[in-house]
């Protein structure tokens, strides 16, 4: 059974495609997870872990004038409720375990966005002698959706996030092509 | 009743207890942990850890010359980064003898106050938010992004500025940022009527805030207590006039105290200081010269061998440029004296005795910048 | 550009201060090519007396730093005041690279976290200071940062590419 778009993070940890193929009970199972992905695009949790400067341009887009509200997308204070964690700032060493305990905090299934420069290979911090800091969160966690600035604008981290839905629906809900076309059959 | 209580020998051994608050918390502003001994709710000793922001700032500035360093101080609190950014750039001028013309000082004064204004935003709503109100933190939001439309259409950025250079600004302003700040300080005088209507007479928000986290004058003095925090607590020191810099000495405003010394009184100064702003910016406005914006200098600026410290008030407090030159592009020191530094250390002083819920409000009535600390 | 009332301030200042460090050199800079009006040298010792020389005439510890000279440090106190007229007063001290120098920490509770600082990043280590550790950096790392020994400076390597 094939799937469309990248590897989920969810998938289970055995490869059960041969049991798919004897087993008919079985094979309506990853259908019902597509369904539950486009269910779970209309309210993403994220984890507001703000460490530097990006931490105010996360909150910008919660206020009023972007509203990301409306999209389901509500920040909460605790990993255990959340499904996204965004990361917004630089990441010194001293602050890599906490990391780390907050994404394994966080229940499966999971998404990491990286925000700013910093969070994605160490910004206007990173030079040959630089002792403080880790080059980016991917050395740490897995990522999903990078996005540059800095620090980025809200409607950037507003696009990220329209992406990270992309690709937790797996393709089916696409926002931003659907943004793009309109803007071309008006600019037409 | 939200006093100091006392706690007796006996019950310490059995009942105490370390308790973590942070690094990652929804009310603590940036990654701050502090490790709290409770005695049930009483909080018996409060020890901030710090370091969770470290950039290496200090660092980064022996390995670039005067100029790439720029982009650095607006980052290390972000809240006031155009004071910051004016801050280093006065720093370097006065090390190297620069005069700067006198409609980029105007400039400077006028973009300096619109910042002021946006940090005060976010740190008397954040320390409402920390309390439970959520709504003036959205109403404080809605002010600041008019700022920051503002000062966007002239420095170009909305959060970490370089907007200054050695010698004066980047661009110039013209009569759309003039009036459209002109239409910003009216409708904001009548909404800060709003705030105070929602925020300052609120029963809960007196209960909370009233008599909890008193700083007194001696401890002022012996941590080094700067900014509206030290404002609060009676002693008028505000560095634009008691050191003047810039063109400061020109404009007619007041620097707002209380004697109380407790978290209602630091939200008050903060209030009123907003007020002060607006003030300074409409008169810098009438008498906005014209001329050049930028005195010449090398491209690459050699300050002569010495010292030289720069204080400037920020949002926060009383900030200072060290630089320590040896001659050459690069410069052999900078160090940065921030004030949250010293601010957040009176947390040891005031806390014991407090509930745990006050700690939130201290804290926040505090209003420190994470990055500055850790630099 | 003093007033009468910092000329004052500052004949009381160095008068209070050659009775505390008799040995130190005291001087008057200029404060606008500076940034402050008094500064005193010393050598190896005498912060204790100058800080509390500073407390009693009610000034408040701005910062503490040190400057790493390659043969010897130099420990800089930076001393202001609230309440009279402006005055800003500069203490260097020398100290040799091995040297534990006194901790003022007594006179000034803000100096515990000020001195780990210059503990955290130079490594130099002050006595009687209640509670030295590191403050900043992660506390198992084994370098001092801002040694000019340590990492990327342009005593450690020519940085000429840096420059466009």
């Amino acid at each position: 059974m094939e799937v469309k778009g990248s590897a989920p993070i969810c998938l289970p940890s055995r490869d059960l495609s041969s049991e798919f193929k004897e087993s008919p009970a079985v094979v309506g199972f990853v259908p019902l997870q597509d369904l539950i992905n486009i269910v779970r695009v209309n309210s993403p949790w994220f984890l507001t872990f703000g460490i530097a400067c990006c931490a105010i341009e996360m909150m910008a887009p919660a206020m009023a004038r972007w509203d990301i509200m409306r999209f389901g997308m509500i920040p909460r204070g605790t990993p255990r409720q959340s499904d996204i964690m965004i990361i917004a700032g630089t990441i010194p060493h001293k602050l890599v375990p906490t990391i780390k305990t907050l994404y394994e905090q966080m229940p499966a299934p999971k998404w990491v966005i990286a925000m700013g420069n910093c969070a994605i290979s160490g910004g206007p911090f990173s030079y040959e002698g630089q002792y403080a800091i880790v080059n980016g969160a991917d050395k740490i966690i897995p990522v999903d959706i990078y996005i540059p600035g800095c620090p980025p604008r809200p409607e950037a981290l507003i696009q990220g996030l329209l992406k990270l839905q992309t690709k937790m629906s797996k393709g089916l809900i696409d926002v931003n092509a659907r943004a793009e076309k309109s803007a071309r059959r008006a600019k037409k | 009743m939200l006093n100091k209580i006392t706690i007796d020998d006996a019950t310490v051994n059995e009942r105490v207890y370390k308790l973590n608050l942070g690094p990652q918390h929804p009310s603590t502003h940036g990654v701050m942990h502090f490790i709290l001994t409770l005695d049930g709710e009483v909080v018996i000793s409060c020890e901030p850890n710090i370091g969770y922001s470290h950039r290496g700032h200090e660092k980064m500035a022996e390995n670039r010359i005067y100029e790439q360093f720029l982009p650095n101080p607006p980052r290390m609190d972000y809240l006031s980064g155009l004071i910051f950014n004016y801050g280093y750039c006065q720093a370097v001028e006065r090390l190297c003898g620069i005069e700067v013309p006198r409609r980029a000082e105007f400039i400077r004064v006028i973009t300096s106050e619109l910042n002021r204004l946006a940090s005060h935003f976010i740190g008397a709503m954040d320390f409402v938010m920390g309390l439970g109100a959520y709504t003036p933190f959205i109403y404080g939001w809605d002010d600041r992004e008019q700022i920051l439309d503002l000062l966007e259409a002239v420095a170009g950025s909305r959060l970490p500025y370089s907007y200054g250079r050695f010698g004066g600004v980047r661009n110039d302003i013209d009569q759309a940022f003039c009036d459209g700040t002109r239409r910003f300080i009216d409708r904001l005088r009548k909404r800060l009527k709003d705030y105070h209507d929602l925020v300052t007479g609120n029963i809960i928000f007196i209960k909370r805030t009233q008599n909890v986290g008193v700083i007194t004058k001696e401890t002022a003095l012996e941590f080094g207590v700067t900014g509206p925090t030290l404002r609060g607590s009676g002693i008028k020191y505000d560095v634009r006039k008691h050191e003047p810099y810039s063109i400061y000495p020109e404009f007619k405003f007041e620097i707002p105290t209380r004697e109380e010394g407790d978290c209602l009184s630091r939200y008050l100064v903060r209030m009123a200081e907003m007020e002060q702003s607006l003030n300074i910016i409409e008169q810098a406005l009438d008498r906005l010269p014209s001329g050049p914006i930028r005195a010449k200098v090398p491209r690459f600026v050699t300050p002569p061998a010495g010292e030289c410290y720069f204080a400037f008030e920020s949002a926060r407090g009383a900030v200072g440029f060290y630089i320590v030159s040896d001659g050459s592009r690069i410069p052999y020191r900078i160090k940065v004296r921030a004030p949250s530094f010293s601010n957040l250390y009176v947390m040891t002083k005031i806390c014991p005795g407090h509930f745990l819920a006050d700690v939130i409000a201290i804290f926040g009535s505090i209003d420190v910048t994470v990055p500055e600390i850790d630099r | 550009m003093s007033t009468p009332g910092q000329k004052n301030l500052l004949e009381e200042l160095k008068n209070s201060l050659t009775q505390a460090v008799p040995e130190g050199k005291i001087e008057e800079t200029d404060y606008a090519l500076t940034g402050y009006q008094l500064e005193v040298r010393l050598d190896q010792v005498g912060m204790r007396s100058v800080a509390q020389a500073m407390k009693d005439r009610r000034f408040f510890l701005e910062t503490i730093t040190a400057l790493d000279y390659l043969d010897y440090f130099e420990l800089v106190y930076l001393y202001s005041t609230y309440y009279q007229d402006f005055c800003r007063v500069k203490v260097r001290i020398r100290i040799s690279r091995e040297a534990t120098p006194l901790s003022i920490a007594a006179i000034f509770p803000v100096a515990i976290w000020l001195e780990r600082e210059v503990y955290d990043f130079f490594g130099i280590r002050f006595q009687e200071h209640p509670d030295l550790k590191r403050i900043i950096n992660p506390d198992d790392v084994d370098y001092y940062p801002l040694l000019k020994t340590f990492g990327k400076t342009k005593f450690t390597e020519e940085i000429d590419d840096i420059l466009c």
